[in-house]
């Protein structure tokens, strides 16, 4: 049986079967560091700011940081809901730090004291 | 007793939509920290895993709506540019460039709207991935208190980010209100 290193090792298994929860809170996390990501860039970047993120003109950078974030965090999450579908993850506790640790990034990151360190 | 259209849209954003999420978060962080099999009955935790999925998606869905006009509809009203060498009274129609105007006002732009616009979009991130979770898993999430956990805490987090988006609208609506 091989073990892959890069996600946690799936034992398919109907009990105790949390890899579907798993997808959808771990890509939440992912989809705010993906916002916050998209932020800085919107407000360090000027060019991302006037032309790269201003899908919607009225409402500039910010309709181009949301709409992408959220594209972002639905494939992420299609991707980690058809992979860990029903299946028991080893390394829960991980998932829930990593989980934690990822929204407090989001959070870190759309906070105007942070990316202005970076020239926002 | 009127209001502009504006005047609507911005307290249909903050004072309905966003008021009512702050509150279904209570009874949803109260629904998720009760369900726990060593504190309910069978009965108990069917009537509470049915308030935490009610509660949950209606955060879900408040947080979008809000979110979505904020962004599409009263953002647009708030960052318009005037008129070239407009003067203080015309000024007051464009809330953001009067914030702008003085040294002792930008910093509710520079700081207040610049956090609020961004942070508030965590919340329906957030708060769909625990609706969806505690609605696949209702019937055996009083046994799982490693998902519990995780799920209070991305609600909490949910709650926190709206709290500040909803702070400074409010705060930024007095001093540069959208008309």
């Amino acid at each position: 049986m091989t073990t892959e290193t890069s996600t946690p090792a799936q034992i398919p298994d109907s009990t105790s079967a949390h890899g579907t929860a798993w997808a959808a809170l771990f890509s939440a996390g992912i989809g705010c560091t993906a916002f916050g990501i998209l932020t800085m860039l919107s407000e360090c970047v000027p060019a991302m700011k006037n032309k790269g993120l201003n899908w919607y003109n009225p409402s500039g950078a910010l309709s181009g940081v949301a709409i992408g974030a959220i594209v972002i965090w639905l494939i992420v999450w299609a991707v980690l809901g058809a992979r860990w579908h029903n299946r028991r993850l080893e390394n829960e506790r991980s998932l829930m730090i990593a989980t934690v640790v990822l929204v407090l990034v989001g959070i870190l990151t759309t906070f105007p004291p942070f990316y202005e360190l970076f020239g926002g | 007793m009127t209001l502009t259209t504006r005047e609507f849209w911005t307290a249909l954003h903050g004072m309905l939509l966003g008021a009512a999420f702050l509150l279904a978060f209570t009874g949803s962080a109260v629904s998720l920290w009760g369900l726990r099999s060593e504190w309910t009955t069978s009965a108990g935790r069917i009537a509470g895993a049915r308030f935490l999925v009610t509660g949950t998606w209606s955060m879900a869905l408040l947080a979008w709506l809000t979110v979505s006009i904020g962004t599409f509809a009263i953002y647009p009203w708030y960052r318009a540019k005037p008129p070239a060498g407009a003067s203080p009274a015309v000024l007051a129609s464009y809330p953001k460039y009067l914030l702008m105007s003085s040294a002792k006002t930008e910093d509710w732009h520079e700081f207040g709207m610049e956090w609020k616009e961004h942070v508030g979009w965590l919340a329906p991130f957030l708060a769909t991935a625990v609706a969806v979770v505690a609605t696949r898993y209702r019937r055996t999430l009083a046994n799982e208190a490693m998902l519990r956990r995780t799920m209070l805490f991305l609600l909490c987090a949910a709650f926190a980010c709206a709290s500040i988006a909803g702070l400074f609208g409010a705060f930024i609506n007095k001093v540069a209100p959208v008309r």
